[in-house]
């Protein structure tokens, strides 16, 4: 039986000081399988293409920094460029523990599943956000559930697995780069995709830094990420091509 | 007048496009236009019920909101287009890369 050629995409932004620590714990946990470790350096200013490179990781450096969106649309493309069968893509900061990585692989190779989402609230794991981003998470749940008729507990989680056939669609330019969160899971919803959730447990993040850490990112955040929704049902209400 | 004439000398050092340059130079006309036929600008005001320069100020908003919104467009569409580019970069490079190592590890073979 052919074996599936798999990808670990790590997307990274001035994390020299946890990157090596992350690409060593998946190499262990991928030990023997063949898998490959990509770090998509997202023009950090700090050595962590040098760390990463060091460590044993494939590194693709954007010249500046583009965000994370772009950042990991460039794993996809790396992958759908070099032919590989699944991917799974988690942070560098070592807040997703590989040792996930298996799990979401088998559920990836089930029949009918083409995407896996790795949930920190689908069984209790004692992870705490903050307020703020806690109401988020649990308003764009309840959007994403109503407008899917499905059950997602974990909309914003960045630890994801996904199938060869759903990345020609993630490598588009449909692909939401801003912050593809609820908005990504409902488009890939109504272009046929199936998503699966699974439990996992996520480290707290250690420094406190997140893309979401001021007030008015949170807002930005909240703003662009319903406008975005509003344009995905307006496009499906209308006709407009979602593939 | 004097926005029409500069409209021109921009695209003739080339620092205006052409597409940029239609649209500032129909501005500039429609507006000496307004202004050469004040009794044209006076009877349209009458319609609405405004005064001539009023009318003259709305019109002018307006057609600066329209250029604003033609250039939120250019420049979403040319965003996309600096993000496929980057993202064309890095690949290349890392591909770039890739094979130069290679080449470097088979003359190493092939001296040794």
């Amino acid at each position: 039986m052919k074996q599936d050629k798999v990808l670990i995409s790590i997307p990274a932004f001035n994390e020299e000081d946890n990157i090596r620590l992350t690409i060593e714990k998946v190499k262990e946990v991928c030990k023997g399988k063949g898998y490959e470790i990509v770090v998509v350096n997202d023009g950090s200013k700090d050595r962590t293409a040098i760390r990463a490179a060091k460590s044993g990781a494939t590194v693709i450096s954007h010249p500046f920094n583009m965000g994370y969106g772009v950042a990991i649309q460039t794993g996809y493309k790396y992958a759908l460029e070099n032919d590989f069968d699944l991917l799974v893509q988690i942070d560098a900061d070592g807040q997703h523990d590989p040792k996930y990585i298996l799990k979401m692989l088998n559920t990836l190779r089930q029949p009918g599943v083409d995407g896996v989402i790795g949930s920190r609230f689908k069984v209790e794991t004692g992870y705490k956000a903050p307020i703020i981003r806690k109401i988020g998470m649990i308003f764009f749940n309840f959007l994403v559930n109503l407008i899917t008729g499905k059950r997602f507990t974990d909309c914003t989680s960045g630890y994801q697995a996904y199938h060869k056939k759903i990345l020609k669609f993630l490598t588009s330019d449909l692909f939401p780069c801003d912050y593809p969160d609820a908005d990504l899971i409902i488009m890939l919803y109504f272009s046929g995709f199936n998503l699966v959730e699974i439990p996992m447990k996520m480290q707290e993040n250690a420094t406190g830094k997140s893309m979401h850490g001021s007030l008015r990112k949170n807002f930005y955040y909240v703003a662009k990420m319903c406008l975005s929704i509003f344009t995905i049902m307006l496009r499906r209400i209308t006709g407009l091509a979602t593939q | 007048m004097l926005l029409l004439l500069f409209t021109v000398s921009l695209a003739r050092k080339r620092k205006l496009r052409e597409n940029y340059t239609l649209l500032w130079l129909f501005i500039s006309l429609v507006l000496f236009l307004i202004i050469g036929e004040y009794k044209m600008l006076t009877g349209l005001a009458g319609i609405f019920g405004a005064s001539p320069n009023s009318l003259l100020t709305f019109c002018g908003f307006v057609a600066l909101l329209l250029l604003i919104l033609q250039l939120s467009i250019m420049n979403s569409y040319q965003a996309m287009q600096i993000k496929n580019l980057t993202q064309k970069i890095s690949l290349l490079e890392q591909k770039f890369y890739q094979n130069s190592l290679l080449k470097i590890k088979n003359k190493v073979k092939i001296s040794s």
